[in-house]
């Protein structure tokens, strides 16, 4: 079932000779920019934001490469380059962040001009992965396969990746700046949670149109965007995502950084004053310029291949009969798989939460093996997920035991989307050079204590969220449970949120109480959901039990003696 | 943890109630990296420009290796720290500043979980602890 | 350095107001506080207006026609509000007149410049103009329209930078 992803791959862009030409040029200034810190020529305050503008972070023990992962489409042979770097100038392995980005920890700066033009062979870069710019534009894991979206996302998606690209105008703001789009009603992307969140549908005339959220973020503030635009047309997206940036860049706080993004603007000028303020740029910009005609769209979906969906009239009835037949591979169809717009097919998800492991780590010989599968099954397509874990999309329902069979011979056949095992963690202490104290460990030992798959499927959905630091890389206010390292004298410590969520259900969680050292923390998240197991009612999950009572009810369990 | 008499080592600098500096804004250290006792003694760390790995100012250059460090007095270690970033190889490295160590380790050891962490490697990573090599560079 | 138009190094025709001195006869730049003093000299005498980061542009507006050059002014390279007041001064307020880049931008910056409509750099750092016309050549393509209205390309939005 493999296709020629080097024409047109599916479900991303196509570069062509021009692009090409782009990335090279753009490693060729970044090998010239090394040159120059190197030689002293730039101080490392003047290189810095050149280097985080290619991904370049100096992080806990060496430098650390983010590479982006565009609307977090990527094919198998991207794929195994990423393994080629990992093996190459790593220690093999990579880490898939909630941004739909792979960071590489042990990164040499000598090293990275090489790299990046490894990544450029494969039409992949690390461009505006840090920074105070446009960030990689995130998209629905799901996009262009689930049954339950309007409209696919990714096109737009692209043209966004290409426009943000070195926009000369945007490229340093008080702020980084993060987008989603989605085109499901059922937010998959955290649309409220971003600079800018777009939610896609279909309009009157059968092009789309754009529900626009602004002044979203986590952080030390989290704020719930805010509704800016109903249904703006497709042909003026860009004018308008120019004139909402535009105001960010003229009247953002550039004196404190804590209070530089654009979650700060809107919440201080109001959304009133904000919205006057866009529709004013908005009404006296050059719109001809920057009209998104349906041609220009045309063209750029015109370059995304599509998969050839072809099944077997048996093939759901195959499935159902290979469910029965095994359990375990029941209870993982149940868990890790979404239901696609073609009744023959089914998106599978491919667990990167083993358990006791740390979410979101793939090694070298991982990536490639799931590379191989997506050949075998996927069209060559995969999809790295905000949860940290890899889609693929379009899996013929006839070939899921297959698919499943190869997985779990390599440990990645994990049941636990969306449970207690599926667990959000940023690197934490032990890589990030900003972190309070370390969140992969307490992962480890949560996914571990609830490692038993019947217990998991028991308690049910369950978002457990962990960050290292006020930053929330790891979502903690998103979490049903967020957990928050902080520092007390050189000492790690946990607070924890309950309540959070990023659906449409969307809520930011509240601080319980005093934080916990770091040898309570496990235990006490167990009480909590023994708590919730005896006080739920029938069918609830965590979240609606939560809701019902009110933090007081689990307070005690938190705060009980060990 | 927790049954250190904290209160006996004042911090010289504030705590960090602000939090950490995100990169990309500031290439002043962040506090919480530099902060220490008035007693005591601390070691000198920066990150080596070229490959960014973690490096302790040694009696001659700067290691690999925390053991190798040199240990100054907290009384001193100012003066060092100022002259470590105006030496003839400081261009060689990123990020210099000085690291608390632990009065009642045997070894040389840093006081908090973060230099331990730079000092022995990511705990959820035993293997990639830093390798003992009797050179220095 | 010099001062640099297009990548190369260019004749300086302008004077700078003197504080607390009378603006001399000829083609002169004021500070925004002193821009009615300089609309009060001879229509033909040239001015120049040079404003800091947090103006709006469009105060401008009325004195536009008289004006030959709008200094913009990054006081960190990191601070990018005068990109957006160049851009403006080009697509809303129509000026065709120079716009001169002034404070500490870096030459990785110069494309991002010309592509907001700055025309002149006059910056306080040190690098050869080498450094900034190779800044200027290295990329060749760009993805989003600018005020510099490129040549498309024919795909999306791309467009091809003149590099000369
Ligand atoms: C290890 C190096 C990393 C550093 C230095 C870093 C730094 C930061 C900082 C400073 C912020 C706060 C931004 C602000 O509010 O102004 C932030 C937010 C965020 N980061 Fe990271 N991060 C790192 C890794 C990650 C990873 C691994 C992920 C994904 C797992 C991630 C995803 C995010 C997200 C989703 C947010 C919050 C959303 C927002 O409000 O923008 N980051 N990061
Ligand atoms: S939340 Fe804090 S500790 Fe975690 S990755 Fe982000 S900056 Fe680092």
């Amino acid at each position: 079932m493999s296709t020629d992803t080097a024409t047109q791959p599916v479900g991303r862009y196509a570069y062509d000779e021009v692009d090409r030409t782009f990335l090279s040029q753009r490693v060729a200034q970044f090998r010239e920019q090394v040159g120059r810190r190197v030689a002293g020529d730039l101080s490392e305050d003047e290189f810095k934001p050149l280097r985080l503008m290619n991904g370049l972070y100096l992080q806990l023990h060496a430098y650390m490469l983010r590479v982006a992962v565009p609307y977090g489409m990527m094919g198998a042979d991207q794929m195994r380059e990423l393994a080629h770097i990992a093996r190459t100038y790593d220690r093999d392995y990579g880490h898939f962040t909630t941004r739909q980005n792979i960071q590489f920890n042990w990164i040499r700066l000598e090293d990275t001009p090489d790299i990046l033009e490894r990544l450029a062979g494969v039409n992949m870069h690390a461009i505006q992965t840090s920074g105070n710019c446009i960030r990689n534009v995130t998209c629905d894991e799901f996009a262009g396969a689930a049954a339950d979206e309007l409209l696919d996302p990714r096109i737009h998606a692209e043209i966004l990746r290409q426009w943000s690209t070195l926009h000369p105008e945007f490229s340093f703001l008080p702020r980084k700046f993060k987008i989603a789009i989605s085109g499901s009603p059922h937010d998959r992307v955290a649309a409220r949670f971003h600079d800018i969140g777009l939610v896609a549908h279909p309009g009157p005339n059968g092009r789309p149109v754009f529900d626009v959220f602004v002044g979203g973020g986590l952080g030390r503030t989290p704020i719930i965007g805010v509704h800016l635009c109903h249904d703006l047309p497709e042909e003026d997206l860009l004018a308008y995502l120019e004139a909402v940036v535009r105001v960010y860049n003229a009247y953002g706080r550039r004196d404190n950084m804590y209070k530089a993004r654009i979650k700060i603007l809107v919440q201080a000028l109001g959304v009133e004053q904000f919205r006057e303020k866009v529709d004013a740029e908005f009404a006296q910009m050059n719109r001809a310029d920057y009209r998104l005609e349906p041609a220009i769209v045309e063209g750029i979906r015109a370059r995304f291949g599509i998969p050839d969906l072809d099944a077997p009239a048996d093939a759901a009835q195959k499935l159902d009969s290979d469910r029965k037949a095994d359990a375990r591979f029941d209870r993982w169809v149940r868990t890790n798989t979404h239901a696609h717009r073609h009744e023959g097919f089914i998106s599978a998800v491919v667990s990167i939460k083993p358990d006791g492991g740390i979410p979101g780590d793939v090694t070298a010989d991982q990536m490639d093996l799931i590379a191989d599968l997506a050949d075998e099954f996927s069209f060559g397509e995969i999809r790295v997920t905000h949860m940290q874990n890899v889609v693929l999309g379009h899996v013929r329902k006839d070939r899921l035991r297959d698919l499943w069979l190869r997985l779990d011979g390599a440990g990645l056949g994990t049941p636990n989307i969306g449970l207690v095992g599926d667990i959000i963690a940023c690197p934490g202490l032990d890589y990030c050079a900003l972190a309070n104290a370390r969140s992969i460990p307490i992962a480890q030992k949560l996914s571990a204590r609830f490692a038993n798959p019947e217990l998991q499927e028991n308690i049910g959905t369950l978002r457990i969220n962990i960050s290292g630091c006020i930053n929330a890389c790891g979502h903690h206010h998103a979490g049903h449970i967020g957990i928050l390292g902080v520092d007390k004298r050189g000492e790690e410590f946990f607070q924890l949120t309950l309540g959070g969520s990023a659906e449409n259900d969307v809520a930011i969680g509240q601080i319980i109480g005093p934080a916990l050292p770091e040898d309570e923390t496990v235990d006490a998240i167990a009480r909590l959901i023994d708590t919730y197991l005896v006080l739920r009612n029938e069918g609830e999950a965590f979240i609606d039990t939560y809701r019902r009572l009110g933090a007081a009810s689990f307070k005690d369990a938190v705060y009980a003696p060990a | 943890m927790g049954a250190r008499a904290w209160t006996a080592h004042p911090f010289t600098a504030v705590e960090a109630v602000t939090g950490p500096l995100p990169e990309g804004i500031s290439s002043e250290v962040d506090v919480r990296n530099n902060r220490r006792d008035m007693t005591g003694a601390s070691v000198i760390t920066a990150n080596r420009l070229l490959d960014g790995r973690i490096v302790w100012l040694a009696p001659q250059g700067w290691s690999e290796v925390i053991s190798q460090a040199r240990v100054f007095d907290n009384a001193a270690v100012e003066d060092a720290i100022k002259q470590a970033k105006v030496a003839a190889d400081a261009g060689t490295v990123v990020g210099i500043y000085g690291v608390q160590l632990d009065p009642e380790a045997t070894k040389i050891t840093p006081l908090t979980v973060r230099e331990r962490i730079r000092a022995f490697g990511p705990t959820v990573h035993p293997d990639f602890a830093p390798v003992e090599t009797p050179h220095v560079h | 350095m010099p001062l640099l138009e297009n990548g190369h190094v260019t004749e300086d025709r302008w004077a700078q107001a003197i504080a607390g001195e009378a603006l001399p006869a000829g083609a002169v730049i004021v500070p925004l506080e002193r821009l009615e003093e300089g609309l009060a000299r001879p229509k033909d005498a040239p001015l120049g207006v040079a404003i800091g980061p947090d103006v709006d542009v469009a105060v401008l507006r009325p004195a536009l026609p008289r004006l030959g050059l709008v200094a913009v002014t990054f006081p960190s390279f990191r601070d990018g509000r005068a990109f957006t007041q160049a851009r403006a001064l080009r697509e809303h307020l129509s000026f065709t007149g120079e716009i001169r880049a002034t404070g500490t931008p870096l030459p990785d910056q110069y494309e991002f410049l010309l592509r907001c409509g700055v025309t002149t750099v006059q910056t306080d750092r040190a690098e050869d103009v080498a450094v900034w016309q190779q800044a200027h050549e290295i990329i060749s393509i760009a993805y989003q329209p600018s005020v510099l209205h490129e040549r498309p390309q024919g795909l999306g939005l791309r467009r091809f930078l003149a590099t000369d």
